[in-house]
């Protein structure tokens, strides 16, 4: 019974480190910066695709809507919008939601 | 009266254990699903090492793991003392906040399995 319990766990870890791989694969692949116009993120402007403009970059607030802390309303006003100075009003000069708001910057916003 | 409470107080330590583990398994599925979400809990000393979303990744893949073994009741005592260690670092990265609170009431939680060890429902 233990080796198959042991089992099952190494094929979960196996699994797991194939997800992993994988995932980070589509992850690195935002390291190249794209760029977005305020055309596109202006077309991601709710609850099922939020895209947001602060200080020049791009965010996918999208997975954020639902964990933000000050409640949902604060982001969906953010979505297809440049946000920089709703953010900078609320959150300017604060370090957590800067380092929060870094996990979901997707590229920068160009003319 | 007596014996009702006993056969209940003997249930206490399956339910901590199973509690606990669903709240491994959880935070740890959410680290592979939204790991953008959890970056910023990632510590700088940690990052400088590797990218913040790696360090989310193996970490929810390290929860479920364990979060498993301990639901399944397979090496209870070493499980939950691993987990209880993990969560005391996060508690204090956190520090003294609702969030932080929170997770070292969760680390103490882990670690009276740990203390407890094997139950009534555990493999071995």
């Amino acid at each position: 019974m233990n080796k198959l319990i042991i089992a099952f766990l190494l094929i979960v870890t196996l699994g797991g480190v194939f997800y992993i791989i994988n995932r980070g694969d589509s992850v690195s692949s935002l390291n190249s910066n794209p760029s977005y116009t305020l055309a596109e993120v202006m077309e991601r402007n709710d609850a099922t695709s939020c895209w947001s403009a602060i200080n020049g970059n791009v965010y996918d607030l999208t997975s954020w809507i639902n964990m933000h802390p000050g409640g949902q309303e604060a982001i969906l006003f953010t979505c297809g919008k440049d946000a920089t100075e709703a953010f900078n009003t609320q959150h300017g000069g604060q370090e957590d939601p800067m380092r929060a708001l870094e996990g979901f910057i997707i590229g920068e916003l160009t003319q | 009266m007596d014996n009702t409470t006993n056969t209940m107080g003997s249930w206490a330590p399956v339910v901590l254990r199973i509690g606990m583990s669903l709240v491994f398994l959880w935070f740890g599925s959410q680290q592979l699903l939204n790991p953008e979400v959890w970056v910023s809990f990632v510590p700088d000393f940690v990052s400088n090492i590797a990218p913040a979303s790696t360090v989310v990744l193996v970490n929810g893949l390290a929860e479920i793991v364990l979060g498993l073994a301990l639901i399944i009741g397979f090496q209870v005592k070493w499980v939950s003392l691993l987990l209880a260690l993990h969560l005391l670092g996060i508690a204090l990265s956190i520090g003294l906040t609702p969030v932080g609170v929170r997770d070292l009431g969760l680390t103490i939680a882990t670690f009276a399995i740990f203390l407890y060890g094997k139950d009534r429902w555990s493999m071995n």
